[in-house]
């Protein structure tokens, strides 16, 4: 503890707004001057966080709790309350924030309105860590708004393109749905205890003390808010269009953070929900079975972003499926956030290379780049050996924990659905790489390699694919100091837990089979392919199986009625004035009949 | 029984509320629509008077000077309602109708 935790928390709570409202101002300094400016500040703004990290990572740590008056005269006080899960998140947000700001300088350049690029940038990475680290659920859900603003601001960074645009506004309106469950969740909560805080509904919730149905209404609620930010079936049809956003922003908050802020919630509510029936399962068939169909929408991708993004969501599928395996889970599903938001990083900031060299999105384009990009390449495979799961990368440790907790629990159906997402994950893995980096390319073209900051970029994310699972032993020591892992969970100690891992040869069994599986349906592709229901496959998955159609027709509907009920509109002064009587006067009975009156 | 200030008070002003109400909600022109709004605003000054007493001097010529104010909007607002169509028939504006 070299530096008092009060000033790092608001030095992690303040700069990042601070430095929001500054970066426009140094637009006269020039876009190369204000890149690198925006990395320093950046760093600035990890700085605290990093610092926090061994002050809860150490064994019996306490959780660091703060409290500043936010609107004093409504009782609102921004309560901070900081435990591994908390800062682990803002660590990812921070850090992944600072490599992506620094990426941004070589891969931005000559873009305009980059001032409002890095702005937001510093907006995001505020908002998330306040999203995190508060024990407020309506200050959790004011950052959770400022996130999806975020986002939204950011697709449609290139505000000429409409494509840009309609894909900003569908991402918007989609998170809207999951939000409004979220909030009339966080009201129920309120109904049933009479406070906003975490913790206080968490310990209420253990007791018992929480009306069984109030609890678990509250409970759904909050999976659907978590169905809209994380892009579960059926609102996760922004994600994939939200690529239109330059490729860092969609490493940045459409892989490593802000699509994580729905399994966060879950996580954090967890211990208050998990007692609640049929909670665990939903959670497990949701996360299930959108880790499957999202799969399978990527296998037949042609588009090397859409691809990842349908990865990004079946990736998160695993995370919720994790939840599903109750508290035990928590640490199985963050362990595999930890994992996922590195790696995929990698694999979007890889994209990004390549796309900004090659110019084009679509993988049957670009073919062969093996010759002129060969480093590129060995990064981008860590990544896709890291998202296949192949042994000793980081995605086997933790989906290895996923098999084993879904084979414990003897959960054959959850089971068979997420082994079979394995083995589709590992030959989309495989697609991708063979598709962009072997082959021949079509037609004569000037291809570079990644320059050389963002090459450092992607090698340091390149380290944390194949080394971030070794983080095991402080990461699990963290969790279960904090009672967030379940009481049959075991501390992880790295020796341990790697022969533990090992020695369980039923579950590597049937993660080898898995990844057998998938190089198999890779091989075997050409023959597959012939046959009418992968033709089916192919044809409607490159569709979205539908679910845009679905959209149009529930926004269809509403319109439709839109109109019917626009007759109750006559723009007559005379009526108006009527309903404004007739509705004092309920407002009048209602207080009566309260006894205010 | 002789009537308290106060209660000869507060009937005028709801007297007050009522006429105006009864003119916002049955006028069809737009200047008595205004007129109706100015009546039924005077009821609750003069409600406002009669329950606070002379403590309330201050606030009650604040209304006052707003309700001034609202009804100068109001119209200027009329007046190019005028200029626009010739009418100050309010259920003939349905030009904007949703």
């Amino acid at each position: 503890m070299l530096i008092d935790d009060t000033l790092l928390i608001t030095l992690m709570i303040v700069l990042p707004f601070a430095f929001f409202g500054l970066v426009p101002l140094l637009k006269k300094l020039g876009d190369k001057a204000l890149a690198w400016v925006s990395v320093l500040l950046a760093a600035l703004v990890a700085v605290p966080v990093f610092l926090l990290l061994p002050d809860i990572y150490t064994s019996g740590a306490a959780p660091i709790v703060a409290s500043y008056d936010w609107v004093p005269s409504a009782g609102l006080s921004f309560d901070v309350f900081i435990d591994p899960l908390a800062i682990f998140i803002a660590a990812i947000a921070s850090g992944i924030g600072l490599l992506v700001v620094l990426y941004s300088t070589k891969y931005m350049e000559g873009e305009k309105g980059l001032p409002r690029y890095y702005a937001l940038i510093m907006l995001f990475i505020g908002a998330m860590i306040c999203l995190v680290i508060t024990d407020n659920l309506l200050i959790v859900y004011f950052f959770w708004e400022i996130v999806g603003l975020c986002s939204y601001a950011l697709i449609s960074f290139n505000v000429e393109d409409p494509k840009a645009a309609k894909a900003g506004i569908k991402a918007f309106v989609t998170t809207r749905i999951g939000d409004i469950g979220l909030i009339i969740g966080i009201f129920v909560l309120y109904l049933a205890t009479g406070t906003f805080s975490v913790q206080e509904i968490i310990a209420l919730g253990q007791a018992g003390d929480i009306n069984v149905n109030y609890l678990s209404f509250a409970g759904f609620m909050f999976i659907i808010g978590a169905m809209g930010k994380s892009a579960q079936m059926p609102l996760h049809a922004w994600l994939p269009d939200a690529m239109e956003a330059p490729t860092t922003v969609s490493a940045l908050i459409h892989a490593a953070t802000m699509v994580n802020a729905g399994i966060y919630i879950l996580a954090r509510m967890a211990p208050a929900f998990v007692a609640v029936d049929g909670w665990t399962t939903a959670l497990l068939y949701l996360g299930g079975i959108t880790a499957l169909i999202a799969a399978i929408m990527a296998i037949v991708e042609p588009d090397l972003k859409r691809l990842l993004a349908y990865s990004t969501v079946s990736q998160l599928g695993y995370m919720v499926f994790a939840l599903g395996l109750g508290l035990s889970g928590v640490f199985i599903s963050q362990y595999h956030l930890l994992n996922h938001a590195i790696f995929k990083a990698l694999l979007f900031l890889c994209a990004g290379a390549i796309i900004h060299s090659v110019g084009t999105r679509n993988m049957y384009e670009m073919r062969g780049l093996k010759k002129e990009m060969p480093k590129t390449r060995f990064l981008m495979l860590f990544g896709a050996l890291a998202l296949a799961g192949i042994p000793i990368f980081s995605g086997f440790w933790s989906k290895d924990l996923i098999f084993a907790g879904a084979y414990e629990q003897e959960l054959w159906i959850p089971l068979i659905l997420v082994v079979v997402t394995a083995m589709l994950t590992v030959a989309y893995s495989l697609r991708m790489y063979f598709l962009v980096f072997e082959g021949e390319p079509k037609k004569e073209r000037h291809v570079h390699e990644t320059p050389g900051v963002m090459l450092l970029v992607l090698g340091i994310l390149a380290v944390g694919a194949i080394a971030s699972w070794a983080a095991v032993e402080m990461f699990s020591m963290g969790f279960s100091d904090f009672g967030l892992a379940g009481a049959d969970f075991h501390t992880h100690y790295l020796g341990e837990f790697v022969n533990h891992t090992l020695t369980n040869l039923t579950v590597v069994g049937i993660t080898l089979l898995g990844i057998g599986a998938g190089a198999g349906l890779w091989y075997g592709r050409n023959s597959l392919k012939s046959n009418k229901v992968s033709q089916w496959v192919i044809k409607y998955g490159r569709m979205g199986f539908g679910f845009d159609k679905l959209y149009d027709d529930v926004a269809l509907g509403v319109k439709k009625l839109s109109i019917r009920l626009r007759k109750l509109q006559t723009g007559d002064a005379n009526m108006n004035f009527i309903g404004v009587v007739i509705l004092m006067l309920v407002l009048f009975v209602m207080l009566f009949m309260q006894g205010v009156l | 029984m002789a009537l308290e200030i106060v209660q000869i008070d507060i009937m005028f002003a709801l007297i007050f509320l009522a006429l105006g109400l009864y003119c916002v909600l049955s006028k069809k022109n737009l200047v008595k629509m205004v007129i109706g709004l100015e009546i039924m605003a005077k009821g609750s000054t003069l409600a406002f008077i009669g329950m606070g007493g002379a403590a309330v001097q201050g606030y009650v010529i604040i209304a006052i000077s707003i309700e001034a104010i609202v009804a100068a909007v109001a119209l200027s607002i009329i007046v190019n309602v005028w200029k626009q169509s010739k009418s100050l028939d309010s259920s003939k504006m349905g030009k904007l109708r949703g």
